[in-house]
């Protein structure tokens, strides 16, 4: 699972219907694989996430230098860019678990082999 | 003018009648995502442009090969570069309903070519229809060529041009110009590539690699596109976007197809196939291993539920489902009448397009239809109709390429 795309889930158990995202992300095993970095994806990219919710993630996942916010002239900023791109692309969480952060849910969604598994059972519809 | 530069050309279209109309979308689909609208594209046709819904392949007297212009040299290889049923595009040079008449009205531009006797050519003659013996083609090259009185010299290896004399199975002749090296033949564009006997991951029912890239030129997928299915499968038609360097974005409910258990089998017949494959889960991602693609970023969901975030509104800018048909049974609810499933699955197919497509994205999708009932496309909110296209299945049953533009 990329960080790109668990910046647009939330908890979809039937009652659950605040404070539903981002879903706290625990890893147990993660890889990086290189791919071209493409400026103007990155940048696409970055303009359209939730940005706050990216930030509280990966301060999460350990890395107390990221930014809160999208730093100025983020389009020529090519260090913050690849570093974007390291994060958001070519990160992948291959085996772990998201939780929900509502206190009154708490539902766990396992990661398998890289995606994650959002069923819910019957009763959670 | 500016219209006077631009160049007369005859598309040759795939010969298969039941692929027409698809062809008449696709090629519209492709010169309009290059910002030429199908009024412009076929303004010699008509008196007035349909929409484009209602532009059909019987509209063209030469079908399958199409009269059209284009702005430079250049865009014949955009096109070629998507087209999967246009096969070639010539340089027009005449008209005729009798092969006597070719000679006649011949196009400005080409003048410079067959009137030229410094230049090499060769002759290759197409037909539409039924098939033609050598003696045949000879002669109709001699008919053709014994009026054109063309100085050009002979050099069936490496000419400097060929010329084509196009006919159709209603007697229609086109005669045009191609600096092409070789002829490419028909079916071996750079789709052929993609093909499902050799995807080393197919599913039950794995999208056909060229019906992917019809739909994916239905949406107009170009590079940094953002792109989802919702109904993703093996990945079939996220391959198709993959290899235009779109962004990827997969939703399938069944876990074991996505991941390669009992459902979805690795197929030794790939020539990418090794033992060492085996176990590299999920095998989803092998067929865009296999492609030198990224592999997409997929969850394993059911339509139903809300997964995504506010922040997901308006993220993508198209939106690609072959939903299931409800032959398999693949959606959560137990449902007993199967067209109120499928109904309630392009329901949740709208709902979900709605909310996640940008202003002016597209969702293209497949609607079967039996030919009894008439079945029939709903307008939807929101939604734009550009184009509902049927090719006939077999049996009863037809389906329709449908692409709609969000509002």
């Amino acid at each position: 699972m990329r960080l790109l795309i668990h910046n647009l889930l939330m908890c979809n158990v039937s009652k659950c219907d605040q404070n539903n995202y981002p879903l706290i992300i625990k890893v147990d095993k993660s890889i990086i694989v290189q791919t071209e970095f493409k400026q103007d994806l990155i940048v696409k990219l970055i303009q359209k996430l939730d940005f706050q919710a990216l930030s509280q993630t990966v301060k999460s996942l350990g890395d107390d230098t990221f930014p809160e916010q999208i730093p100025q002239d983020f389009i020529k900023d090519l260090q913050f860019l690849q570093r974007m791109h390291r994060i958001l692309y070519e990160t992948h969480i291959i085996t772990g678990e998201l939780t929900c952060p509502n206190p009154q849910c708490q539902r766990t969604y396992p990661i398998v082999n890289g995606i994650p598994n959002m069923i819910l059972t019957e009763d959670e519809i | 003018m500016q219209q006077n530069e631009w160049h007369k050309v005859t598309l040759l279209m795939n010969q298969a009648p039941d692929m027409a109309e698809f062809a008449i979308s696709e090629i519209i689909s492709i010169f309009s995502l290059y910002d030429i609208s199908h009024t412009k594209l076929f303004e010699d046709h008509y008196e007035q442009v349909p929409e484009i819904k209602d532009i059909k392949s019987s509209d063209f007297p030469t079908y399958p090969f199409i009269e059209t212009k284009i702005p430079n040299i250049d865009f014949r290889d955009k096109i070629l570069e998507r087209a999967i049923l246009t096969h070639d595009v010539l340089y027009f040079i005449s008209r005729s309903e009798d092969l006597d008449n070719l000679h006649i009205n011949l196009e400005e531009q080409s003048l410079q070519y067959i009137n030229n006797p410094n230049i090499t050519c060769k002759v290759e003659v197409i037909s539409s229809g039924r098939r033609l013996v050598q003696e045949e083609r000879v002669q109709i090259l001699n008919q053709v060529f014994g009026k054109l009185q063309c100085p050009n010299k002979i050099d069936l290896s490496n000419p400097d041009i060929t010329y084509y004399i196009l006919l159709t199975h209603k007697n229609q002749y086109v005669l045009g110009y191609s600096f092409q090296k070789k002829y490419k033949k028909r079916e071996r564009n750079f789709a052929r590539h993609y093909e499902l006997p050799n995807r080393i991951y197919l599913g039950p029912v794995s999208l056909a690699h060229d019906l992917a890239f019809l739909m994916v030129n239905q949406a107009q997928v170009k590079e940094n596109d953002f792109v989802l299915d919702p109904f993703a499968g093996t990945g079939s038609s996220l391959v198709a976007c993959a290899h235009y360097g779109a962004l990827c974005f997969g939703a399938e409910i069944d876990g074991f197809l996505l991941q390669g258990h009992c459902i979805g089998q690795l197929n030794v017949k790939s020539t990418f196939y090794k033992e060492e494959l085996i176990g590299q889960k999920p095998y989803v991602n092998l067929n865009f291993k296999q492609y030198n693609l990224e592999i997409p970023s997929l969850i394993r969901t059911d339509v139903n539920s809300r997964n995504y975030s506010p922040f997901a509104d308006g993220f993508f800018d198209a939106i690609i489902c072959d939903p299931p048909y409800g032959i398999r049974a693949s959606i959560q609810q137990d449902v007993q009448d199967k067209t109120a499933s499928r109904t309630l699955i392009y329901k949740r197919m709208f709902e979900i397009s709605r909310r996640l497509l940008r202003k002016g994205g597209r969702l293209v999708f497949l609607y079967p239809i039996w030919k009894q009932t008439k079945d029939q496309l709903q307008n939807e909110d929101g939604f734009k109709l550009i184009d509902s296209k049927e090719q006939t299945l077999a049996d009863k049953r037809s389906r329709l390429l449908v692409t709609m533009l969000r509002q």
